[in-house]
């Protein structure tokens, strides 16, 4: 492996491990800064990603005729599901990568999903440490954790799954796995929860949206009382229009029913084709900050016009696209599906354009039909 | 987006609709088949005159309600209603039956083997998607078996569904009476099992996961009808590539454009051969152009969520697909602000799903490698569209037929089958009813 690429990898990981500030805050990068990291890495992953570099060149554009990180080009998240986007000296193939993760499939059943090869384990580990210790722990060095999310062991291609893993390694004092790999409860799962005495020290409870649906299905409401100081932290929310009200439901449910209060549940949003995560900051700013997410300084967000792709003014709602410097062992720049609008510095999310069924019956047959596989 | 007007039904009120519709048996059934025929006609008739109160009260709400432009949603209908015509639905009786009179009972048995056909009790049409005048189709089947029907019409198809039966009451109370409209969304399984309770008869319409759903809901003595998830294919054959060929792109155009591609019967794969004077990739240029001209002659919608979801999904698909052209695998040719699309895959590619007007164009050394090429996907293939000369398309249906296809014609026509049509591979009508012998 290339020392050179190495060495940047390093600086990243030190950068992103260096931002607290001491307080409850990550220290904000230059745009210089940030700028230096990202034509640093896109000049990576343009010799080393081949599917990459024939969009660019395809565009004209190469590491040295970009004037900033906004021109280098946006992979849409689709893409994903079809190529391969890995940007490691050597190649993938000769190279022991730390890990594959994969989309999970969405209510469209069978169909492509999406994958993430990351090269360089210890990026993802970094990108992680700073911002879900600020959004879950500002007060608190370690705590039990109780999880409704698979455990790594049991779900590798999951990128959730890794995240938390990760979070228990730096921040649980234990762990209790409630579901399995195929997210199925756990014989004893809600006696676990039920026997987590009110008395007790705060604990950390994780899991996505769906799972706590199927908790409240499966607890009346008053059976679990976490202990005082305990957090929630919630993830892959409902997505489209609904999801405010949606949200505002599932989370005065989880409160009545696992006894934390409704500003002590702290969403989090991330995708599986970025290694960063956002979150919304409750713990610090209380339920203000509800709805508005805060993206590290080595991930930023633009708010794209759908159909000219161009960037609008902070107020105005479009695609989101992210710049992620965590990236950098695939794609930096990733366009989504997602609809949000960033005011203040922090992005709302509006929900998602697609995930609606397609409409009649008519969808396409390509999966159907293609059988060819992956391009590298 | 097309029904926030309409509120949910409890359960109650479809319980009760479907009290009602029990009631009304007895009427339906005594009335002559021709009789029904003639009224639905009637009724029909008034959704293609120009100067009918009703037709304009359609073409006012559909453009909303189904997402589509003004000068698109009149397409829709004139093409829908052509077949509510007393004539036409009459040929639809003649086409699936001998003697129509077999849905008359005992009086309808004449000569040779004594045979009567019965519709269902108690039918339930569960239609989904977007795509105004199914709900009016599967209406007219319904009442002609004599089949009290409780519909459930797509959400952009509620407003046509309605004003039929509105008129229908209007016309003739007896036979309003055998129908009930009630829209719920498909989500909510607890409706759907209230509405599907004590049917003789289920048929439901949409994706598969939809239409599974509503399967897995019945028990073993309900005739389940699926309309399951279908898509189309084109076909070009190189001896219409050349001299008029660009009537051949316009026609492929058409038919990808009509519904905003929503409908089961448009292509998403048109094959072209090689060999003709024109290469494929040419005719790939040739369709591109027409769609560019139909986008101002049926303007892509303007509500402005739909569009900014499709812009978005268009956007993920394109950035997609560039990839692909840039490795030299495809080239795709699209409208930028407009939502016409068409890759053409110099290679086999898998392609995203393509929101929008959108087509595939893939070249073949010959057409009769396409059944080949379809494989698993036959089971879902319904329309095949075709340009070629007559004496090989027999031979070219048979071997798509045997893939899966059920139905091949003229890419004219692809849009708008007949009342008639082999709706996935049976008679409409023939479908829906229940065959009784005296021996």
């Amino acid at each position: 492996m290339s020392t050179e690429w190495d060495a940047l990898a390093g600086r990243l990981e030190d950068r992103f491990m260096d931002a607290a500030d001491g307080g409850d805050r990550l220290e904000a990068w230059a745009e210089t800064d940030f700028d230096a990291f990202a034509r640093a890495s896109f000049g990576w992953q343009y010799e080393l990603c081949a599917p990459y570099r024939a969009l660019c060149d395809r565009r004209g554009i190469t590491p040295g005729s970009i004037g900033d990180w906004r021109d280098i080009p946006a992979v849409p998240a689709t893409a994903f599901k079809y190529f391969d986007f890995v940007s490691i000296p050597g190649g993938w193939v000769d190279v022991d990568c730390d890990a594959v993760f994969e989309t999970s499939g969405t209510t469209r059943g069978a169909e492509r999903r999406g994958r993430h090869v990351v090269p360089r384990g210890s990026l993802y580990r970094a990108s992680f440490y700073h911002p879900f210790r600020l959004a879950l722990l500002p007060d608190l060095e370690r705590l039990p954790m109780l999880s409704l999310i698979p455990s790594p062991a049991e779900a590798t291609a999951s990128s959730l799954s890794c995240m938390v893993g990760m979070a228990v390694e730096e921040f649980g004092d234990g762990v209790d796995w409630l579901v399995d790999g195929e997210g199925r409860w756990r014989d004893d799962a809600f006696d676990l929860l039920g026997a987590v005495r009110r008395s007790g020290g705060p604990v950390l409870l994780l899991g996505t949206a769906l799972s706590f649906v199927h908790l409240i299905e499966g607890v009346e409401a008053g059976d679990v009382q976490l202990p005082a100081g305990s957090r929630v932290m919630e993830t892959g929310g409902f997505k489209g229009a609904r999801r405010s009200i949606a949200r505002a439901e599932l989370y005065a449910r989880i409160a009545a029913h696992v006894g934390v209060e409704e500003q002590r549940i702290v969403n989090e949003y991330g995708m599986t084709e970025l290694l960063s995560q956002m979150y919304e900051p409750v713990l610090i700013e209380g339920v203000e900050a509800q709805g508005r997410h805060v993206a590290p300084p080595w991930l930023r967000v633009r708010i794209l016009d759908p159909t000219t792709l161009e960037e609008r003014p902070d107020g105005n709602e479009g695609l989101i696209a992210f710049f992620d410097l965590a990236n950098l062992g695939s794609v930096n720049h990733i366009l989504t599906e997602d609809v949000g609008v960033i005011e203040a510095g922090r992005l709302q999310l509006l929900g998602r354009a697609t995930g609606a069924e397609p409409r009649g019956c008519s969808r396409a047959m390509d999966d159907l039909m293609a059988g060819a596989g992956r391009v590298r | 987006m097309s029904d926030q007007g309409d509120l949910v039904p409890r359960v109650e009120d479809v319980v009760a609709a479907k009290a009602r519709l029990t009631g009304a048996r007895a009427t339906l059934v005594a009335r002559p088949v021709a009789d029904i025929a003639d009224v639905l006609g009637r009724v029909g008739e008034r959704f293609s005159d120009p100067g009918d109160s009703v037709r304009r009260e359609a073409l006012k709400e559909l453009p909303r309600e189904a997402v589509l432009s003004a000068e698109l949603a009149e397409a829709v209908l004139d093409g829908m209603a052509v077949d509510w015509t007393r004539e036409r639905i009459s040929r639809l009786l003649a086409e699936e039956f001998e003697d129509p009179r077999v849905l008359d009972g005992a009086d309808g048995m004449n000569g040779g083997r004594r045979l009567m056909a019965f519709g269902p009790a108690l039918c339930v049409q569960i239609s989904s998607g977007s795509v105004p005048g199914v709900g009016v189709n599967a209406l007219i089947r319904s009442l002609l078996v004599k089949a009290p029907t409780l519909i459930k019409p797509g959400a952009g198809d509620v407003v046509l569904t309605r004003l039929f039966v509105d008129v229908l009451q209007d016309a003739d109370a007896e036979l309003g009476a055998a129908v009930e409209v009630c829209h719920w969304p498909g989500s909510d399984q607890e409706l759907t099992s209230v509405a599907i309770e004590g049917a003789d008869l289920v048929a439901a319409y949409g994706s598969d996961a939809s239409v599974r759903a509503v399967r897995d809901l019945l028990p073993v003595t309900t005739r389940f009808i699926p309309y399951h998830h279908r898509v189309g294919i084109g076909l070009v054959g190189r001896e219409v590539l050349h001299g008029a060929v660009d009537e051949v792109a316009r026609d492929v155009a058409r038919t990808v454009a009509m519904f905003e591609h929503r409908g089961c019967v448009c292509p998403h794969v048109v094959f072209v051969e090689r060999g003709g004077e024109t290469l494929p990739e040419g005719f790939a240029e040739l369709v591109s152009g027409s769609l560019e001209a139909l986008a101002s002659e049926w303007p892509a919608p303007a509500d402005a969520d739909e569009v900014g979801t499709e812009a978005a999904e268009i956007a993920q698909a394109r950035g997609t697909v560039e990839i692909y052209e840039a490795a030299g695998a495809a080239r795709m040719i699209h409208g930028g602000g407009a939502n016409w699309t068409v890759v053409f895959e110099s290679d086999l590619v898998a392609v995203p799903p393509l929101p929008g007007r959108s087509v595939r164009i893939r070249p073949v050394d010959d057409l009769t490698e396409v059944a080949a090429i379809l494989g698993p996907a036959g089971r879902h293939l319904q329309s095949v569209g075709y340009a070629g000369a007559e004496e090989r398309i027999t031979g070219l249906a048979e071997s798509l037929g045997r893939a899966g296809a059920s139905r091949v014609v003229p890419f004219a026509r692809v849009s708008f089958p007949p009342a008639w049509w082999l709706h996935d591979g049976k008679g409409p009508l023939e479908t829906l009813v229940r065959w009784v012998e005296v021996e």
